[in-house]
């Protein structure tokens, strides 16, 4: 009888595989970070699955198929991998993959900000007469880069309460980026915005609203995994 | 047909406490806690290893169980140990599976 916690091994395509082909399979999504424990332990296990196999006589090249074949399914394997370690975009995310965090994110990121600098400080003052002078505008930008400190320290803490180690740099940024976007807004005197700066400013907003709220929601596995991490 | 029908029971569920149990009897390797169930078990939990050490890693991220390394012939192993919560835990997973498999057999049991 085929054991019940397994799949029948009748249709075993991978009977003829080694544990590197194996391993390849079913870590292929799998951070690097994540790799060398598992290896270990599988390769361990492999080994005293061979060696077992040689004491009842076979040859080491079937010891080690029947080792394999022990393994299961190496697909079914990488879908309960994916569950429990950190998949390499996941990893990316919360920057345990050193380096490996796209830069064009970070730079599309300044740029936006600067851009929202642009649009919701430097256009009213200069188009409205409620911002004549250069100590208003320098007011009102000290007021939103202190703000946005203020933001970020707020980013930080929520990571630190929820993950209890490194942040994922996602929520740090998603939260910097809405409370920024809502100073910008707010403190760029909004009655006097002129009328074609309104309706980009809340559509702003809401994406900010619904970046940080999809955020958390499509990070609810991911904070599973690095809820009781080290 | 006597397997598909024990499979469609969500046995996969019960792999953990199945680790838990073997490891009341002391500590152990992953190769070792597979053997134990497999041979406990007359070879009908005969589940795949790969699915076995996920499900070790999960219950030591849960403080169920805790792992040491040693050297031996050569080779890292890594050791898992159960925990004082482990235990606790195991005890309330004994208790609802025979709440669990009593209210059911007393369902199928009496059937003929």
């Amino acid at each position: 009888m085929a054991g019940i916690l397994g799949r029948d091994q009748r249709n075993s395509w991978w009977r003829i595989m080694t544990f590197e082909n194996w391993f390849e399979i079913a870590s292929k999504n799998i951070a690097k970070s994540e790799l060398s424990q598992l290896r270990n332990e599988l390769e361990n296990h492999v080994f005293d699955a061979i060696h077992f196999h040689q004491q009842t006589g076979i040859s080491m090249l079937e010891a080690e198929q029947k080792a394999v074949l022990e393994l299961g399914d190496p697909k079914i394997a990488a879908r309960g991998f994916a569950r429990t370690y950190l998949t390499t975009e996941q990893a990316r995310r919360v920057g345990l993959e050193t380096g490996s965090f796209p830069k064009w994110v970070k730079w599309a990121g300044v740029i936006f900000l600067i851009a929202m600098t642009f649009v919701f400080i430097m256009v009213p003052i200069w188009t409205s007469s409620t911002y004549p002078t250069l100590t208003t505008a320098f007011t009102a930008f000290s007021r939103m880069e202190l703000a946005g400190v203020a933001t970020m320290l707020l980013g930080a803490w929520l990571e630190q309460r929820m993950f209890a180690r490194r942040a994922p740099i996602r929520v740090l940024t998603g939260v910097t980026l809405f409370g920024q976007m809502l100073i910008l807004v707010f403190l760029a005197n909004w009655y006097t915005m002129p009328y074609p700066f309104q309706l980009p400013a809340w559509l702003t907003v809401g994406f900010g609203v619904l970046c940080v709220i999809g955020w958390y929601f499509t990070d609810f596995q991911l904070l599973r995994k690095l809820r009781t991490r080290a | 047909l006597e397997s598909d029908v024990i499979c469609s029971m969500n046995l996969k569920g019960s792999l953990p406490a199945l680790i838990l149990e073997t490891l009341t009897r002391g500590p152990s390797h992953g190769y070792e806690i597979a053997q134990t169930i497999k041979r406990k078990s007359a070879g009908v939990l005969d589940f795949k290893e790969g699915t076995l050490y996920p499900a070790l890693h999960t219950l030591e991220r849960d403080g169920l169980i805790s792992a040491s390394e040693n050297l031996e012939n050569g080779r890292t192993r890594r050791t898992y140990t159960l925990t004082e919560k482990g235990l606790k835990n195991l005890a309330e997973e004994r208790q609802q599976w025979q709440a669990y498999s009593g209210a059911i057999s007393g369902i199928l049991g009496g059937a003929s």
